[in-house]
């Protein structure tokens, strides 16, 4: 189980806190999906559960496993997607890429290769798998960058905007790839500003706004119409 | 071993640009050549004959023919301001003299120090002057000077020549391909934010720079060995363009690849300095600016003991990393290198090049060098 406590993050450049007193928790097989408008700190709090960033206070552990005690105890159980540019490495093929990080956490060969054939199954990237990225469109190398980060076979996955410039097929394919990690008992975190995304994927839905949670609740309550509408929460 | 995955990833990133491999391998081997045989096209000591202009102030047959029979293609003129003259380009030499009768007891020359051609005829017409018209008999009392130059002319210029353009061209070289190879590797890494992928992976930072330092030092020692090669070769099949003797019958193979050796410790150095920049750059082309001081700087510290001995050096300018090794290079060429200041050098530029390692795993532990305004 993921666990935050009271997390919060400030930059020197801006004044108002990132994060205010950021907590929540994640039960193993959950699927949460984490929603917010642009600059809510939902990127920010990614990369701090990346260990990219530091959270100036607050504690974050993984199954009771404190980040500062043990930090390679998350990294090794962690895969991110990170939001924006697809991060991938132009000069090598979607198959290097995959490869290299996978090699970089240490993943041996007899582990990562009957799950990246898995995967390229599953994204449909055999027809450009050994080529460069640089001849990738946007689409392509969003699938080959989701490949990359669930190719280390993470039990806590993290996707930042995984459909982002995606078309509708391979929008329909990260779903269903969230839907297969869920069945698979994963754990997932992920960011999202397609509705029809969250609602058919997410178990629990939390708010950010202004860096603050402001909803925590089961994808139901915005299913049934019993609740307000997502995007009420991100008004003022 | 994950340093060795970044170390092979890098490399293998590096190989595939093809702005690389003009950089690191073509341009060493193909260009100092080059620019070598475009400098011997200067005229040389044995080439003054040709369009050679000097002024006399009146008809001297004697001395005209003389100096015709002597020298081919010279053309006399006539001027009442020899010095104007040739400080405008117009003459390369003036000649005065002194004569009573048939028999000349003086002569002064004007030249232009400053214009090769000028001062090589003026060399070749005072020898001239000399010979002929100093006295035939020397004096019994006379006290016989005899000179011996202890290296062959043509190995003295070979010498002069690579102990001058050598060092300068092996740093300038490995500086601008390892850090443009290092900015690539840091600085690229935030332009195309893969940098954030990298971090979250199980891999610590220090691992990150040590390898990506070692594939940048891979270039430059590639860029090094492109440029010793291409010489050798070169200099070996036109020995012209070292002055008249190759690189290979200067310097043995073993005093080269001790020229590389010593040349592996500053490009070791390079590689953590632009490391360092890579990471406190935002972008490639930030990174890239920021290293052009870099460059300007190695190329002047290896130029800057060009003037002094080979062999002899005051202790303290061993101190000066890069300096220093250019000094070592050229006492490796003169047949001279000392143990201590080869030693020297390798320690303070490993010096230095660990105090930028660690400036690097400062820069890239501040979490701001990621979101930096």
């Amino acid at each position: 189980m993921l666990e935050l406590c009271g997390v919060c993050k400030s930059f020197p450049a801006k004044k108002e806190m990132v994060l205010a007193d950021i907590s929540f928790s994640v039960k193993k097989g959950e699927v949460v999906a984490l929603v917010g408008e642009n600059g809510a700190g939902k990127s920010t709090l990614v990369r701090i559960l990346s260990q990219i960033l530091r959270p100036d206070a607050g504690s974050i552990s993984l199954d009771t496993v404190s980040f500062h005690e043990d930090p390679g105890y998350m990294k090794n159980r962690t895969g991110t997607l990170f939001s924006g540019e697809s991060s991938l490495y132009d000069r090598l093929s979607a198959r290097e890429n995959i490869i290299y990080h996978a090699r970089l956490n240490g993943i041996p060969k007899a582990k990562y290769e009957p799950d990246l054939k898995l995967l390229i199954e599953e994204l449909s990237l055999s027809h450009y798998i050994d080529d460069r990225v640089s001849t990738f469109s946007r689409g392509m190398k969003q699938r080959t960058a989701i490949a990359r980060t669930l190719i280390t076979d993470p039990e806590f996955i993290i996707l930042d905007e995984p459909s982002s410039g995606l078309d509708i097929i391979a929008k329909d394919s990260v779903k269903a790839i969230i839907s297969r990690l869920k069945k698979s008992g994963k754990t997932v975190l992920f960011s999202s500003h397609s509705l029809d995304e969250i609602l058919s994927c997410a178990d629990r839905v939390i708010i950010l706004h202004a860096g603050q949670i402001v909803c925590d609740s089961p994808v139901e309550l915005f299913q049934s119409g019993r609740g307000k509408d997502i995007t009420s929460y991100l008004r003022d | 071993m994950k340093l060795l995955i970044i170390l092979k990833k890098e490399l293998l990133d590096q190989v595939r640009d093809r702005r690389m491999i003009i950089a690191a391998l073509l341009m060493p081997a193909v260009i100092v050549p080059l620019l070598l045989f475009f400098m011997t096209l200067e005229p040389s000591k044995g080439d003054v004959g040709s369009k050679v202009r000097i002024i006399i102030e009146k008809e001297a047959v004697q001395l005209q023919n003389l100096i015709r029979e002597s020298i081919n293609g010279i053309q006399f003129i006539q001027s009442n301001a020899p010095t104007e003259t040739i400080r405008d380009g117009n003459a390369e030499l003036g000649i005065e003299f002194i004569q009573e009768g048939d028999e000349y007891k003086g002569f002064t020359l004007y030249y232009d120090p400053a214009r090769r051609i000028s001062e090589f005829t003026y060399v070749r017409i005072n020898s001239l002057l000399r010979s002929y018209f100093s006295a035939s008999e020397p004096r019994e009392d006379a006290l016989s000077v005899q000179s011996i130059p202890v290296r062959s002319e043509q190995k003295n210029s070979s010498l002069l020549t690579l102990s001058i353009i050598l060092p300068v061209f092996l740093m300038v070289f490995s500086a601008s391909t390892t850090m443009s190879s290092v900015i690539d590797m840091s600085a690229g890494e935030k332009e195309r934010s893969t940098i954030e992928t990298l971090l979250s992976s199980n891999i610590s930072r220090r691992a990150i720079i040590m390898g990506k330092t070692l594939a940048a030092s891979v270039v430059g020692i590639t860029a090094v060995a492109a440029l010793l090669g291409g010489l050798m070769l070169s200099s070996w099949f036109f020995p012209k363009i070292t002055g008249g003797v190759s690189l290979l019958e200067i310097s043995s193979p073993a005093s080269i690849a001790l020229m590389g050796i010593i040349m592996l410790f500053c490009v070791l150095l390079f590689s953590a300095v632009g490391m360092s920049i890579g990471l406190y750059a935002k972008s490639i082309k930030e990174g890239t600016i920021l290293t052009l001081p870099v460059i300007v700087l190695a190329s002047a510290l290896s130029s800057g003991l060009i003037a002094g001995d080979p062999y002899l050096i005051d202790p303290i300018f061993l101190t000066i990393p890069i300096a220093n090794a250019s000094f070592v290079i050229r006492s490796i060429l003169y047949g001279s290198g000392s143990p201590s200041a080869f030693m020297i050098s390798i320690i303070i530029n490993s010096m230095y090049a660990g105090l930028f390692f660690l400036i690097s795993t400062y820069l890239l532990k501040r979490e701001t060098v990621i979101n930096r305004s």
